[in-house]
């Protein structure tokens, strides 16, 4: 009887306190809009690497415009929010780049921006002077981006030695079973 | 002691910690709505979970359209059909060699085919066309999906 008494608020503690431990470490790092038009562009790989660039470079901005501002919690607050935002965002990309690489659909269009925009969000992320709310979430960002620019550029160049030798598949938004 | 495993059992199901019963994958209710919930889930998705919800949205789309077509309702039926042919070709382009659920989207969609035959054979002459059509495009990333499965 004794085991069944311990078992039970056991039972009930983990019950009631998974979701609300879920609820507080879901972030949704893009707006209800910006979820429509990942919806519209479906399937599309190179509208999907486009968009998340253009998404990308809005919490840039967003993370610039807060670097500059006077220092306060309410700011640091809000940086490690945009930066794990950021973050997110940028390993969703990565996983969307590695499947459509192994797809080998034809990226090249938005690689070369994406790749561009890497550099800019890089320096943006380094003016940024560390404090101690948010520098974790600032060094995973510098991570990301770095490991997000390497491999846009290294894409973009096996791209474009791959439909150089395979001119027939330019455009393709797989590679077909030959 | 057989007390206890019945609390931590009922609580567990209770949580929907443990599966529910298996059921079949047609006796889902299905309706409009939850097929436009679907799609746009399956839209926003991740590259590698598209092909598996694409295949259960078409699978549900086919199990909505024979109750359709055997309400009557030969229009709607035909509609959600055609709608399922682009499905098809969408399943096609994001067949992917990564992961377990293309196997289950395999199964699901032989699934289909099998239901789509069995519209086929239990629709009036003038409506077979379409369906035969849509049965091709499904059993191609069918089988797509299959040689998939066995490269891995």
């Amino acid at each position: 009887m004794r085991s069944i008494v311990r078992l039970v608020p056991i039972a009930v503690l983990l019950l009631g306190l998974s979701p609300l431990e879920a609820q507080k470490e879901k972030r949704e790092p893009l707006t209800e809009a910006q979820i429509e038009q990942i919806r519209e562009a479906g399937i599309d790989p190179a509208e999907r690497v486009a968009l998340y660039t253009k998404f990308l470079d809005e919490h840039a901005e967003v993370i610039k415009g807060l670097t500059n501002r006077a220092k306060s919690p309410a700011r640091s607050n809000r940086l490690d929010g945009e930066l794990q935002d950021f973050t997110a965002l940028m390993d969703e990309l990565g996983d969307h780049l590695d499947v459509y690489s192994e797809r080998k659909a034809d990226i090249r269009k938005p690689l070369g921006p994406l790749a561009e925009s890497a550099q800019r969000w890089l320096r943006i992320l380094r003016a940024l002077a560390g404090e101690p709310g948010f520098d974790l979430a600032r060094k995973e960002a510098i991570e990301s981006v770095d490991d997000l620019a390497d491999e846009a550029s290294r894409l973009l160049r096996e791209q474009t030695n791959y439909f150089n030798e395979h001119k027939d598949e330019k455009g393709q938004e797989r590679a077909e079973p030959k | 002691m057989r007390s206890v495993v019945s609390i931590v059992a009922i609580l567990a199901l209770s949580a929907g910690i443990l599966p529910a019963g298996a059921s079949s994958p047609d006796d889902k209710n299905i309706d409009q709505q939850s097929i436009d919930l679907l799609e746009a889930r399956a839209n926003q998705a991740a590259p590698r979970e598209q092909c598996f919800l694409y295949a259960e949205l078409l699978h549900q789309m086919t199990e909505f359209s024979l109750r359709e077509y055997a309400a009557g309702d030969v229009e709607k039926a035909s509609g959600l059909l055609k709608r399922i042919q682009t499905l098809a070709h969408k399943i096609h382009l994001s067949v992917g060699d990564d992961n377990k659920r293309l196997k289950n989207a395999e199964i699901l969609l032989r699934h289909t085919t099998f239901r789509l035959n069995e519209m086929l054979h239990n629709s009036a002459f003038e409506d077979r066309p379409l369906v035969q059509e849509t049965l091709a495009q499904v059993s191609q990333a069918q089988t797509e999906a299959m040689l998939q499965v066995f490269r891995k």
